[in-house]
């Protein structure tokens, strides 16, 4: 395995890790304007550059558990070559991991989605990372 | 090119329609209950309980969000679209403004509302969704077809 970099962040009771070269950008959630009828896990939308909007998703919500905190933090990754968004709680940083050092393993929890969206779990420095394949996560 | 549009308030939502498609704002007291229309408007089959009278002609209104409660403040919004013309409540028609042209409505999203918006305005720096007013009234079919 060679070395990878991802954006780590955390929702719920959850780290997460995702590649990074799949994240756009993470921004402020301060300002989501709700969608009429709109259902779960979809929060609204927020302005985004030349696209006009994205739609913000609730990454909690989809992976098949309750958002019980809002999160403050809008993730911002390709989905369809159209620019999406996912809330979380908190920006980890941005880690290596070293195909001689850290070890990746099977997914075994509680947490759901769409197939190829949870790719296993990163263990490095003793911390344990989801690792999403965030393109993937809005999969039906 | 900014573009004309008329501004509702639809509950906690702020909502667009183009310009262009609005044939007339009234208010809410217009409504009135289908016993009481004069015996030859043609009122069909339809379930609607409330019609209004808009430039000589009665339809039928419907409301655009059924969740959302009629006030004081409620308007009867009369729109035309593909050669018809439909009549809606709406909480309060907030003005008429011009704003940017419409971005797409994000295609992820459609699937997580069953309300239709054909795009999304920018109105000072902020975002307010537009109704597809061709959407709107396939959901819920039968309009006046004109004279």
């Amino acid at each position: 395995m060679t070395d990878r970099r991802f954006i780590t962040f955390n929702a719920g009771e959850h780290n997460f890790a995702v590649p990074i070269e799949e994240v756009r950008e993470v921004v402020s959630s301060s300002s989501i304007l709700p969608v009429p009828g709109g259902k779960k896990p979809l929060l609204g939308i927020i302005p985004y550059r030349e696209e006009g909007v994205l739609p913000v998703f609730s990454l909690l919500e989809i992976l098949g558990e309750p958002e019980i905190q809002a999160g403050t933090l809008i993730v911002i990754a390709d989905h369809d070559e159209a620019p999406i968004g996912f809330t979380v709680q908190g920006l980890g940083g941005i880690i290596t991991a070293s195909g001689s050092e850290d070890q990746t393993k099977s997914y075994e929890g509680e947490l759901e989605g769409p197939d190829g969206a949870i790719t296993g779990i990163l263990e490095k420095a003793g911390e344990e990372y989801v690792l999403l394949e965030i393109g993937q996560v809005l999969s039906v | 090119m900014p573009e004309r549009i008329v501004l509702l308030k639809m509950g906690e939502h702020t909502l667009s329609l183009p310009f262009d498609h609005v044939d007339e704002i009234l208010g809410a007291d217009r409504a009135v209950a289908r016993d009481n229309l004069p015996e030859e408007v043609p009122t069909g089959d339809g379930s609607g309980e409330l019609w209004v009278s808009s430039r000589e002609r009665w339809l039928q209104v419907r409301e655009f969000l059924p969740e959302i409660e009629r006030s004081r403040n409620s308007q009867i919004i009369v729109i035309t679209c593909e050669g018809s013309n439909w009549a809606f409540f709406v909480d309060q028609v907030l003005g008429i403004e011009t704003a940017s042209p419409p971005h797409p409505f994000p295609e992820a999203a459609r699937p997580y509302t069953d309300f239709p918006f054909s795009g999304v305005r920018f109105l000072k720096g902020q975002p307010v969704l537009e109704l597809d007013l061709s959407r709107l009234i396939s959901l819920d079919i039968r309009g006046d077809q004109g004279d």
